[in-house]
């Protein structure tokens, strides 16, 4: 009986040791690096789809479920998943709520741009504490890293090393990256676009891109006439001929507005999943930038 | 000569370099530096929403309403053609513990005209959420489980009305019971589709299906949906929720049960060029009542509704809505409903609506004096304000 017993326990403590985290995302680019960081021991699952508005994400049953099978739970933070707080009323796991271990916001640390200094709705709806979109700017893909991390690492003690391990390497190769994109990104410096929301700021940030304006009157309210009007004689005066907007942000309002402008839309993706072969953070950037360059006569490779 | 030049050139490179090494060593820490300050002038904006005062939301709903003829409510007083604040909600909720959130909310309305407005706990419930994976578990007065509709307030619902069905038998504002509800998340094999369970025991006191008084028996309600995703943009739920309480008449209680069923198909396009989203819903009910004092027994009855949302503009959501519900207490007269609105959103924060309603009924008629048909155009106007409301993930995303 006895050494039936020892069998038994040690088997459970070999599964138990081998088990895998799981982590629950909101979006696709932290389930990517959460993926990166947690190796093999984690399994990921994104909340959000790549292709979707991730302002907009439906809290549907399936992601409850999701929620409530998660070890760690990763989200954004800046008031970015606003869908997220029903999600957890719902899902009853306790050990994923804000402020327990396998809770993380992946933003912790990064100072937010474009933040309100008047705090109000008349101001839009969506970007309350600042602009959250922060992971297009690669620089702090180092930090959504570092604290998706400490995560894993609060959630499973026993395999902090591997994690560690692991960020190092997701970070070498980020900065070897970076420094090839600054490179290949030279010809954008300067380039004036319009993007339909406000969420190439991290982006033009780190690559120089000048973003003149948004089709968005402020963020998340569709543009009323004189919004347009204005923006379509700022893009007549300061000679912007391209719209640069994330897929699904190719709408009737968006083409109407390439349509009176006269100017091209660039149709890149904002968002891990979000156009073939962008299947990591790193293609996120690769495909990015070479459509950028392809879509811009007289700065192509 | 020659080499002496040389010696100076290299010199004066050396220290231009060394000066250029410098300075980008003093960048480099001045922005090691501007880094952490950022970091640090960054780290409470990511905490979150865990703020120590409740978040309050208040919501209004000012309605118009022009009909053909005169309407009278239940006190025989006359509520057509007239404008009226119908409500005005405050939300409020906010962290009890790490284990539980509390949740007021308090509504202030005036369905009599000239009367002064009633004040009226809506809902006020704590909900656990630490219980146990998948669980969550409310303890106090909630929109109770039956159904769809039933579970949202006044200016959620798609149209300016609760369905007839609901009306008839969960209540003219639907039914919203003290006691407990269990919410159970079934571990799934397959992401994409979900079982999920309700079970409630609450006071059996609602007037419709209860008499609406004072009772020891509690009632129960039990209900289960299946969720599934059909394809990333389209989702279904199929559900159906059972209530059984007594009915007290006369000092004698006797058996109630009401059946339910329902379904809701939502399509909304991730990349929207032509329509923005879809949803297709109905649900049914079936009472069966004891009546001992009757030859037949048992008295029962049942109602349906089939309502069509579509999103044409991202701001623009336009439908139409069928109800049929047999009176209680003559199953042989019948209720009928027709109508069609448009809604159109500046933000999320302001709806105007304008919406018509045909009804034919057969028996009193739930909110307006009897008469075999009744039509009704209604203006809406729905605002909120404060912190960002929770709202049902159906319609109007």
């Amino acid at each position: 009986m006895r050494p039936i017993s020892i069998c038994l326990l040690l088997s459970w403590i070999a599964t138990s040791a081998g088990a895998e985290v799981r982590v629950v995302a909101t979006l696709p680019v932290l389930a990517d690096i959460a993926r990166h960081v947690g190796g093999s021991n984690v399994t990921v699952r994104a909340l959000a789809k790549g292709t979707e508005d991730p302002h907009y994400v439906i809290p549907r049953p399936s992601l409850a479920a999701a929620v409530s099978q998660a070890d760690l739970f990763v989200e954004l933070g800046l008031q970015f998943e606003l869908w997220t707080e029903r999600l957890l009323d719902v899902a009853g796991n306790a050990n994923v709520m804000p402020g327990r271990a396998g809770h993380v916001y992946a933003s912790q640390g990064i100072a937010p741009i474009e933040v309100p200094q008047h705090l109000s709705r008349a101001e839009g709806d969506i970007h309350p504490e600042g602009n959250p979109h922060v992971w297009l700017n690669p620089q702090n893909g180092l930090l959504l890293a570092e604290n998706i991390a400490a995560g894993l690492s609060r959630v499973d003690p026993d395999r902090a090393g591997d994690y560690h391990e692991n960020l190092k390497s997701f970070s070498d190769r980020l900065t070897a990256k970076m420094d090839g994109w600054t490179k290949q990104a030279v010809p954008l410096r300067g380039f004036k676009v319009v993007s339909g929301h406000r969420e190439w700021s991290y982006f033009a940030q780190a690559f120089g891109i000048d973003v003149r304006g948004t089709i968005e009157e402020k963020p998340g309210i569709p543009p009323a006439a004189g919004h347009r009007d204005h923006l379509l004689a700022q893009m007549k005066r300061e000679g912007v001929d391209r719209i640069i907007l994330a897929p699904f942000e190719v709408t009737r309002i968006t083409e109407r507005m390439a349509a009176l402008s006269g100017a091209r839309t660039i149709v890149i993706p904002a968002n891990v999943q979000g156009a073939p072969g962008v299947n990591d953070y790193f293609a996120l950037f690769d495909v990015i930038l070479s459509t950028l360059l392809k879509e811009t006569p007289g700065r192509g490779e | 000569m020659k080499r002496g030049f040389m010696l100076i050139l290299f010199l004066f490179q050396t220290t231009v370099s060394t000066a250029d090494e410098s300075v980008r060593e003093e960048i480099r820490a001045l922005q090691a530096r501007l880094a952490e300050l950022e970091r640090q002038a960054g780290k409470p904006r990511a905490s979150g929403g865990n703020e120590f005062n409740p978040r309050i939301t208040a919501f209004g709903d000012f309605t118009g309403r022009i009909d053909n003829g005169p309407v009278r409510n239940e006190n025989n007083e006359e509520i057509s053609d007239r404008f009226n604040m119908r409500e005005v909600e405050l939300d409020l909720r906010a962290d009890v513990d790490p284990y539980a959130k509390g949740v007021l909310i308090t509504a202030l309305s005036q369905e009599r005209p000239l009367q002064p407005a009633s004040v009226a706990i809506e809902e006020g419930y704590v909900l656990f959420t630490a219980l146990s994976r998948g669980v969550s578990a409310k303890a106090g007065k909630f929109k109770n489980a039956f159904g769809i509709l039933n579970q949202l307030h006044l200016h959620d619902l798609p149209q300016s009305t609760l369905p007839l069905p609901i009306q008839t038998f969960l209540g003219e504002d639907g039914m919203a019971e003290m006691g407990l509800s269990v919410h159970y998340i079934m571990p799934q094999k397959n992401p994409d589709h979900v079982l999920s369970l309700t079970g409630e025991v609450f006071n059996g006191e609602n007037a419709t299906q209860f008499g609406g008084v004072s009772s020891r028996d509690p009632a129960y309600l039990g209900r289960a949906k299946y969720y599934m995703e059909l394809d990333p943009e389209s989702f279904m739920e199929l559900g159906t929720s059972y209530m059984n309480g007594k009915r007290v008449t006369d000092n004698v209680h006797h058996r109630n049960e009401v059946l339910g069923g329902d379904f809701m198909y939502k399509w909304r396009a991730h990349q929207p060029k032509g329509l923005w989203s879809t949803v297709v819903q109905g649900e049914f009910f079936y009472m069966s009542r004891e009546e001992p004092a009757l030859a037949i027994y048992r008295r029962n009855a049942s109602g349906a509704y089939g309502l069509l949302q579509i999103q044409p503009y991202q701001r623009w959501f336009a439908g139409v809505r069928y109800d049929r519900a047999q009176v209680l207490n003559n199953k042989t007269l019948v209720d009928r409903k027709i109508g069609g609105y448009v809604s159109f959103y500046t933000t999320e924060f302001l709806r105007l609506r304008l919406g018509y309603e045909y009804q034919n009924s057969a028996g009193p008629e739930i909110g307006g004096t009897p008469g075999p048909d009744q039509s009704t155009i209604y203006g809406q106007i729905t605002f909120v304000f404060g912190a960002h409301p929770a709202e049902p993930y159906w319609f109007s995303k």
